[in-house]
Formats: C-alpha cells, structure tokens, sequence
C-alpha cells in the first residue's frame, strides 16, 4: 500500500509539474546539475533563506514519506530578478510551510532547482527570468 | 527510493476524473513544449515591441527589416555628431541557449535560429570540430554558471539590461544580471588597440561605418562557448560586432564570428536592443560570487568541468590528428 501510494502520488506530482513548468529557469543550463526529467515537488517548513546573487535558497525542514527528518535546499533565481518579479525576503518566512515545484540535483542529494513555489496564503512565486525582459 | 515528502496537492488523494484531466493536460503542455514549430520564422519566446518601425524580434525577420531601415534613420546625435545609442536597454535574444533554432522546454526559452548568415541558419562547423563540440557538451559547464565572462559578443547576448552612456570617445555599455561584472568599455576615437594582451571580452575599439558603429575586438582569450550546446572557437577568431541605430525604442546589434579553424564561412547573428519601457532601467549589483561555489559542487558532483579553451594551434593540432585517421 505505501508503495502504491507513493507511486500515486508521484504520478500526480508529476502531472502537476509538467503543467506548470513550461518556463526557462535560469541563465546558464540548469539541466547541467538538475535532471529536467525529475520534476518533483517538496513541501516543507522555511528553515532559512539567503536571498542572495547570483542565485538565493531557500532550506526547507521536509518530512519524508519515511516520517524521517530532512532538510532540502531549493535554488532559485538571483535576488535582483526575484525582486523585479516582485519577491521580497519577506514573502518566505522563518516557519512557513511552503511548497516548491522544481527539478532534482543530478547527485541525487536533496536539492532542487526551484521554479514555483506556492505559499500558505494562496500566493505563487516564481523563479526565473521576468516575461517582460525575455 | 525517493524519499521526499510530496505536496499538499499531491497527497490528496483525487478521482479518477481529476487525474485523467491533469494527464490531459500533462500531455498538451509537453507536446508544446517539445514540439517545434512547422517553420522557424517567428518565435512567441522572442515576442515583439509595438513602438518600432521593425518589432518583430524574430532574428532574421528583424534584421532584414533593420537593415532596410537603417537607411532612413535619422538618430540622435552626440556633441561630435555620432549616432547616440545612450539610454536603458533591452535585449531580444535566446542566443546564449542555442545559435541554431531549438524548441522551448524547461531548461530552454526556445526560438528560431539567431544565425542570420548563412541564411540556413546552421553552424558552418568544420567535420573535424563536430566530434569536440560534442565532447564540450559533456565534459563542461557553461563559463557562464562559473561567474566567468562569455567573451565580447557573448556578452551582448548573456546580459539581459543594459544602460548605455556614450560621448565622442567612448561608448560604455554596463550590464547587470546573467552575467558577472559585463561592463564593456569601448574606445570610438580612433586609438590602436592595446595589443599584445589575452583578455575575456577582447581588446575592443569601435569605428563609425555612417551610421554604424564596428566594434572589433582581436586578443579574445576563446575560454568561452559561444552557447550552451558547447559551440566554441579559437583565439584567433575575427570577431565584428555593428550597431545601428533604427528609430527611438530599437537598435540592431550584428556579430560576425571568422573563424578557418573551425568554421567553414564566417557566420553572423543578429538581434534587437529594445529601449527598457518596463521599469525605471536602473542597473543594480549583482555580484556573481556569493555561494557560487555550492552550485560548483552540483556541477563537479555531474561530471561536468569548467572549460578551458581553445588556441588555433591546438584547434590546428587537432584537426591534423583528425584528418590522419580519416
């Protein structure tokens, strides 16, 4: 059952993702060190964030589907672009559970490219380069 | 077995009509994201500007129409009486993805071929380099995710904001983000060059064509792809880049890579600077440095290394062993 289950859920995780990744993410190949195949989706609670260039991160406090205790980091665009797109540091706080779509390090550890992420309040940010300056 | 924790949405266990629906619309949306278009003539990623008398941004579109233009174009002027380029900027190209016409996904915006000339739009590549640039593709990363420089032209089409500011001896174009540090200082008073120096974006002077300002920049030091499929040349490339004014929101930016050691013509892209209508234009810092060694792991953790370069006497070395077991 759980493997059924997680299966399931994998499948729609993915379903999701696909729908809504179709956006370029960054300014060199992340497809160098992120499988653009392994769209995943991670939710967790907001450890602490650097909001920082040329890429900020968020590091997450996960639980996994094993009950066992994690910490992920999503990469995302630097913080002039996410400023421009109209992201504040403030938008992530300490403690808030939050849900990030994105592509998995190739190295297999718990790392993530971070195109969308979806905030307790409804909110949807996004990484990557603003439409307006393509 | 993965062992992350999967989201709010996908934990809820939804009905089969729900699932059906999102795998409906899995489908689409990859199909349009792997798809090509039937031909390469317009681009949806590179879009357009209204307020131009050439808006399609289209590559070869636009520079036809920018060509023809050009000769009616009545720019501003500097004190001197050179055409003034200054101003905030944007530029209209994917060609740091790609030169050739490549599909969007995920990890790319897509468009048609940025290579104007040869009309093709394909990489005039040399037999012997084919089998190195696929060996760039998986041996290296992109100088670009290293903080490093992507060479004279390059940068033009790496940055996506520019503010010009120009005078009658200089044209100094500063750029922010997707690139580190890429000011360009370019010398338009008839100087030499400085001659016996190896440097990123090369030693640039510009010169007035008419209307057109030639920028060329010899002493490149080639560390640099030409994109991210790898596509590289040599230190001794002939590298001409040419700006012109067309009307107030929009200049057409031209370079033309010369390459024998590699190439079997020169090719030439071309793109659209469009005057910045989006924000206030102001360029901010955007250091490059700052925890770029984790993302270095990533890459050093795939395999992947930071390339080197290429000289035309290794380019020349390598195709005399190629041809030799030919």
């Amino acid at each position: 059952m759980k493997i059924k289950g997680f299966l399931e859920h994998t499948i729609i995780g993915l379903l999701i993702a696909i729908a809504s990744m179709s956006m370029a993410l960054g300014h060199h190949s992340v497809a160098a060190s992120f499988d653009m195949s392994q769209e995943i989706i991670v939710s967790g609670t907001v450890k602490s964030i650097e909001w920082i260039n040329p890429h900020a991160r968020v590091f997450l406090d996960v639980t996994s589907s094993e009950n066992e205790s994690e910490v992920w980091t999503a990469w995302l665009s630097g913080a002039n672009m996410l400023l421009r797109r109209g992201w504040g540091s403030n938008d992530l706080p300490i403690g808030a559970v939050i849900t990030v779509d994105g592509f998995r390090a190739r190295n297999g550890s718990n790392e993530m490219y971070g195109g969308k992420i979806r905030l307790p309040d409804g909110r949807t940010l996004f990484s990557g380069v603003s439409p307006d300056e393509r | 077995m993965l062992n992350y924790r999967l989201t709010r949405l996908a934990r809820y266990r939804l009905v089969g009509q729900i699932q059906s629906l999102l795998a409906n619309v899995a489908l689409v949306t990859l199909a349009s994201m792997y798809s090509m278009p039937a031909a390469y003539g317009q681009s949806s990623s590179l879009g357009g500007f209204e307020d131009s008398v050439c808006p399609d941004n289209a590559y070869a579109v636009f520079h036809q129409c920018a060509l023809e233009a050009a000769k009616t174009a009545e720019p501003p002027r500097t004190p001197g009486g050179r055409p003034d380029f200054s101003g905030n900027w944007l530029r209209r190209a994917w060609a740091f993805e790609d030169f050739e016409a490549h599909p969007k996904n995920p990890d790319d915006f897509g468009g048609p071929s940025a290579i104007v000339d040869p009309v093709d739009g394909k990489y005039p590549l040399q037999p012997w380099a084919i089998e190195i640039n696929q060996k760039n593709i998986d041996a290296y990363v992109h100088q670009n995710a290293a903080c490093f420089l992507s060479g004279p032209a390059g940068t033009m089409y790496m940055t996506s904001r520019f503010t010009f500011l120009q005078d009658d001896q200089h044209l100094v174009m500063i750029g922010e983000q997707l690139n580190p540090h890429p000011s360009r200082i370019i010398p338009v008073d008839g100087r030499p060059h400085i001659g016996d120096i190896s440097l990123w974006n090369g030693d640039s002077r510009g010169h007035w064509d008419g209307n057109t300002l030639v920028i060329e920049s010899p002493n490149h030091n080639a560390k640099y792809f030409l994109d991210q499929r790898g596509r590289f040349i040599t230190d001794e490339a002939r590298i001409v880049e040419r700006m012109t004014w067309i009307d107030n929101n929009t200049i057409h930016y031209s370079a033309t890579f010369d390459d024998p050691n590699v190439f079997t013509r020169p090719l030439t892209i071309a793109f659209a600077f469009r005057r910045n209508t989006i924000d206030e234009g102001e360029i901010w810092e955007e250091a490059c440095f700052e925890t770029n060694g984790d993302p270095m792991n990533l890459y050093r953790s795939a395999g992947k290394k930071v390339y080197s370069g290429m000289s035309g006497v290794e380019a020349r070395e390598l195709k005399a062993v190629w041809e030799a077991s030919q």
